[in-house]
């Protein structure tokens, strides 16, 4: 809980920072983003690690396929970095490098997904034998 | 001296002759209960309560197992509900990602456990109408051996034509109905086209409609036969005492006496076939009834769990499953019914 107070007073420091050097220093603002944002994620590991914990510990109470929770996870970790690089490039003035960003997340996580399409199109048609 | 054999050779004649005219065998026992019901009803209980009793306790000894299986498939699901909640919070991104794999993993602990249940329904289905087709013609004679002629022969006309055509129906069109309900429950789950959506309800809509249609037009027809073939019957075998008593001399009222006894004791019969067999088709029923009830129960549970974590995404898939179960519940009680109310219909039959 301490961690999360530091996480947003070092997020509410920085705004206040960038919105000063933004005036003079654009470039150093944009970096001075990145920096923190990179800060805070790794601040954020131990949480997550936590979480992801007890997502495992419910996957063992219920004999889920581990593959399916480690899509689930990378599925997790994709969207929030596409989420992140996306609004860091929107912040740094190129929209179209942040839609660019938003759309191979996308993609990637559509990859991702294909081993399950592909268990759900076997279902399927397993059904449609049984008629 | 000459009288009392002649009214000896009359009755000896009479007992000989009824059951040839109605066209019926004087063995008057209800069929044995099927293998799938005989551990419910092992033997020929003395009365109805006594039957019902022994059904009852063997079904009291198979809702453990059904429970206990039930609620393990309602944990799973709703431990994938709750991951899926979990994690959604974190990326809008990564919500269809979600929603594939927790559609994914309940239907695959959900279809092969729904399979199962579609074709006990069906054998439950099957095995009904195979045992309709022996209990029948029993009640058919004995009600016949009775005096119903008419209503005998329509009781078993109408009981065997809506037989026929709801095992048909239910495995030629509604199985199948219920399996592309299914699909379209699975795909619509992930995609949300309410085109998926809008069919899916159209193909529930028209079996519970049809389910429904079948029972009412059968009660209807047996109310219909039973107030004008009953009345038809008891006016022709009033008619035929009266017959004989004053058509025979000296003995018609002896012999229209006798055949008064004959026609009670084709009643007892008739009444100990038919409960018999009431009880066999409960016996035959309960257990896929009380199983396909309890997952039916928990899915509805475990929807409701969702839609209170998840929200309406994965949950609705849930509800489907357990909309499929509702459906073969009532495909279920539809052909119990049928052969419980037109075996009660030839019970009460009869002059």
């Amino acid at each position: 809980m301490e961690n999360y107070i530091k996480i947003l007073a070092i997020a509410l420091i920085t705004v206040i920072l960038i919105q000063i050097l933004s005036k003079k220093e654009q470039d150093i603002s944009v970096l001075l983003s990145i920096t923190v944002c990179c800060m805070i994620l790794m601040a954020m590991l131990p949480f997550l690690d936590r979480i992801f914990d007890f997502v495992r510990k419910i996957q063992a109470i219920i004999h889920m396929d581990p593959e399916n929770i480690s899509i689930l996870v990378k599925a997790v970790g994709i969207g929030l970095l596409t989420e992140i690089v996306s609004l860091i490039c929107a912040d740094g003035g190129n929209a179209a490098l942040c839609k660019t960003v938003q759309l191979v997340g996308t993609a990637v996580i559509l990859w991702l997904s294909i081993p399950v399409f592909t268990s759900l199109l076997d279902l399927v048609i397993s059904v449609l034998g049984a008629i | 001296m000459k009288r009392i054999i002649l009214v000896l050779i009359i009755i000896t004649g009479l007992i000989t002759v009824i059951p040839e005219v109605y066209g019926a065998e004087m063995d008057f026992t209800a069929p044995q209960v099927p293998d799938s019901g005989r551990n419910l009803l092992p033997y020929i209980p003395e009365s109805f309560a006594e039957g019902l009793l022994t059904v009852l306790d063997g079904v009291g000894a198979l809702i453990y197992p059904a429970f206990r299986s039930a609620c393990k498939g309602a944990i799973q699901i709703m431990g994938i509900l709750l991951i899926s909640a979990f994690l959604s919070g974190f990326s809008n991104t990564a919500v269809p990602v979600f929603r594939l794999v927790g559609c994914v993993c309940i239907s695959l602990i959900l279809l092969s456990t729904s399979n199962t249940f579609i074709r006990l329904g069906v054998d439950t289905i099957h095995e009904l109408s195979a045992y309709g087709k022996l209990l029948l013609p029993v009640m058919t004679a004995s009600l016949a051996a009775q005096g119903g002629i008419t209503e005998a022969s329509a009781l078993y006309a109408g009981t065997a034509a809506f037989d026929a055509v709801l095992a048909s129906l239910i495995t030629g069109i509604m199985i199948p109905g219920v399996y592309a309900f299914l699909i379209l429950s699975i795909s619509s789950c992930f995609t949300e086209i309410k085109m998926l959506e809008r069919i899916k309800e159209g193909i529930k809509g028209l079996i519970t409609w049809a389910l429904k249609i079948i029972l009412y037009v059968f009660t209807g027809y047996l109310a219909i036969t039973g107030v004008v073939s009953g009345t038809t019957d008891a006016m022709t075998l009033k008619a035929a005492k009266i017959t004989i008593s004053g058509v025979v001399p000296v003995v018609g009222g002896i012999l229209s006496d006798a055949s008064e006894a004959v026609l009670v004791g084709a009643a007892t019969m008739k009444n100990a076939a038919g409960i018999y067999g009431i009880l066999a088709v409960l016996a035959v029923c309960a257990g896929p009834f009380l199983q396909i009830g309890m997952q039916y129960l928990l899915l509805k549970i475990t929807a409701a769990f969702g839609e209170t974590t998840e929200g309406d995404g994965l949950s609705r898939l849930v509800k489907d499953f357990s909309a499929v179960m509702g459906l073969i519940l009532a495909m279920t009680g539809v052909m119990g019914l049928l052969f419980l109310i037109s075996t009660v219909c030839f019970m009460k039959g009869g002059a």
